[in-house]
């Protein structure tokens, strides 16, 4: 299937500042899509050029194979939904909704069919006539949401659209986008800096860097096999230790060698990071062969799992480990006590720089 | 606590309080009062009248005077909330330099003298004739000023991005302006069209400059200030009772808006 949404080699610098810097990707009809990155990585300004409110230094942005570079953002078949929603204040939520029907000529039956249509969608058919003020968060969020989908874009853009919810109400909204995505079938790409949010609802993630991709992939690609130490360090918690491999092992100073995964791939005496989920360290009372003894420093307690800062021992390094709060290590965690750490080769990832 | 019962010192602020407004507006309650003042003395009580009132209104000289304020008035402020608007909305997009910004307030703080003798000079300049319309620009210059400022205040609390939201949702930027910058800022610009009539048609010194000989140019200000010189009568004080109820409840009008429009 071709792409419905292309970026080319777009750049967009304010002064001296590149914002974007060269960027490439497609978006896939269907797709749900999500730009990810910390603030200032440049992911609202991809946002803005694709919706045509900026327009990019060089490079060029594809719509279902049409050139709309130069297209005025009125004439995009491409919505946005904005972080602070953004809705027209003097307005009821029918007229909020009505509005951008009206712009395409429409009147009528039809007008009100398919507003009260995209309401419905949204679960506010009962909202239709107060105004944005009367209405909380999360309900702003959905006429935010249905006056962008009512017109039926190619492309609905989502800024941050979870930004301004608190946590319940954004893992509710969570499932409700993915399933609206599906439901109408419509392209979404959300621009965010929760990797949670991402990894939850994205089928294909863009992580930003200084305006520029570091990885693109599926969630579980960045999570798993995280291509450079940003991205490892970005998503979800890692430990990081740097050495170089020495002979079968990756020789970190003060440690020892350490088992890794595709260790052949670096050359002997090459130095590089290795990167471990604080999930894949196993602890255990007693010495294995291969551990690293440790001396616990500290815990949190999280619920479901238990977070364990250790200091390895000769080496002074720090190490987080996370487990279940049902293992049988976790009710006996106090800080000073004596254990062994050791990871599987598989999830040792080497990152070079 | 302290219950309905006041301390001494509460009393005392009161007393103050009472002192402050009776200084502001005793002596126009004196002059409303004496409008209604059946003897044309002004020194003495001689019983309740309207006669005065009524006397005004037959008044030719001051009803065209009247006539001749309301056209100024109404003019200049249509003149000035239209390009004082766009002043504030061009003002907002491009943040000019704070000295600039500076400048548009200006003749708001200028004494009303030095404007008006800059005015005449400017328009002798130009050798343009003198008479209503010269008036009406005078006025509009303060006015675009202030109604820049009170416009201003207005987008304080507005959001941009409903602008860009209307843009995305297929509207070209004149249907934005009509149908969101618009209503989303027309209480400051109603605002602000009711305080540039009432600076307007009880301006004074500036009209006086910038107007022509005879009556035809004559504002209600000036036809006032041409009748005082033959001492003070109750048909003033009529007059002036009526133009203060009218900037009163212009300014009471344009004040509620903008307060308002502030929640």
């Amino acid at each position: 299937m071709s792409a419905l949404l292309e970026i080319a080699g777009v750049a967009k610098s304010f002064g001296t500042i590149r914002a974007v810097d060269g960027i490439d990707l497609a978006v896939a009809p269907n797709a749900f899509f999500a730009l990810l990155g910390p603030s200032g990585c440049g992911k609202t300004t991809l946002l803005r050029l694709i919706a045509g409110f900026e327009h990019p230094d060089r490079g060029a942005i594809r719509l279902g194979g049409l050139d709309i570079t130069a297209v005025k953002p009125n004439k995009r078949p491409i919505n946005l939904m904005f972080q602070s929603y953004a809705l027209f204040p003097h307005m009821t939520v029918f007229a909020n909704v009505s509005y951008g029907l009206e712009m395409e000529g429409l009147r009528g039956a039809e007008l009100k069919a398919r507003v009260e249509q995209a309401l419905g969608l949204v679960q506010l058919s009962d909202q239709a006539g107060r105004k944005p003020h009367q209405l909380s968060g999360g309900q702003k969020q959905r006429v935010a949401l249905a006056r962008a989908l009512v017109k039926r874009p190619k492309l609905l853009l989502l800024d941050e659209p979870l930004g301004a919810l608190d946590k319940k109400l954004r893992e509710k909204m969570q499932i409700e986008l993915k399933r609206l995505q599906q439901e109408t079938g419509i392209a979404f790409l959300v621009v965010t800096h929760d990797q949670e949010e991402a990894l939850t609802m994205a089928d294909r993630i863009a992580l930003l860097d200084q305006g520029r991709i570091a990885q693109l992939g599926k969630p579980r690609d960045l999570y798993e096999r995280p291509e450079n130490r940003f991205v490892a360090d970005f998503v979800g918690q890692m430990n990081f230790f740097e050495g170089r491999r020495r002979g079968s092992g990756f020789d970190v100073a003060g440690l020892g060698l350490l088992p890794a995964q595709d260790l052949d791939a670096l050359p002997e005496g090459a130095g590089a990071s290795l990167a471990v989920r604080p999930e894949r360290v196993i602890l255990s009372e007693s010495a294995q062969p291969g551990a690293l003894a440790a001396e616990v420093v500290g815990s949190a307690y999280m619920g479901q799992d238990m977070i364990v800062h250790l200091t390895l021992s000769g080496s002074g390094l720090p190490l987080v480990a996370r487990l279940p709060a049902a293992h049988r290590l976790a009710a006996g965690v106090e800080n000073g006590r004596q254990v062994h750490c050791s990871w599987a080769a598989e999830h040792a990832r080497l990152l070079v720089k | 606590m302290s219950g309905p019962l006041k301390s001494p010192g509460q009393r005392w602020l009161q007393a103050h309080l009472g002192l402050v407004y009776l200084f502001l507006y005793g002596p126009i309650l004196v002059l409303i009062v004496l409008s209604f003042n059946r003897a044309g003395l002004p020194t003495a009580w001689t019983g309740f009248s309207t006669e005065w009132y009524g006397k005004l209104a037959a008044n030719e000289k001051i009803l065209n005077a009247v006539q001749n304020s309301l056209i100024v008035a109404f003019v200049s402020t249509a003149i000035s909330t239209v390009v004082g608007t766009l002043l504030a909305m061009g003002m907002e997009e491009r943040r000019p330099h704070p000295a600039l910004e500076a400048l548009v307030a200006a003749p708001m703080i200028i004494p009303d003298i030095v404007l008006a003798i800059a005015l005449l000079s400017f328009f002798s300049l130009l050798k343009m004739t003198l008479g209503l319309h010269s008036i009406i620009l005078a006025h509009a210059v303060f006015n675009i000023a202030f109604v820049c400022t009170v416009v201003r205040t207005r987008f304080k609390h507005f959001d941009r991005s409903i602008v860009e939201a209307s843009i995305d949702l297929g509207a070209n930027p004149f249907t934005t302006f009509r149908r969101v910058t618009l209503p989303v800022i027309a209480p400051g610009v109603i605002a602000a069209a009711l305080l540039a009539f009432t600076l307007s048609i009880d301006e004074f010194i500036i009209a006086y400059f910038t107007a022509g000989a005879g009556s035809s140019s004559t504002t209600f200000p000036m036809q006032i200030y041409a009748m005082i010189r033959f001492g003070v009568t109750p048909e003033i004080n009529a007059v002036a009772t009526i133009v203060m109820g009218v900037s009163f409840v212009l300014v009471f009008l344009s004040q509620r808006l903008n307060r308002e429009a502030e929640v």
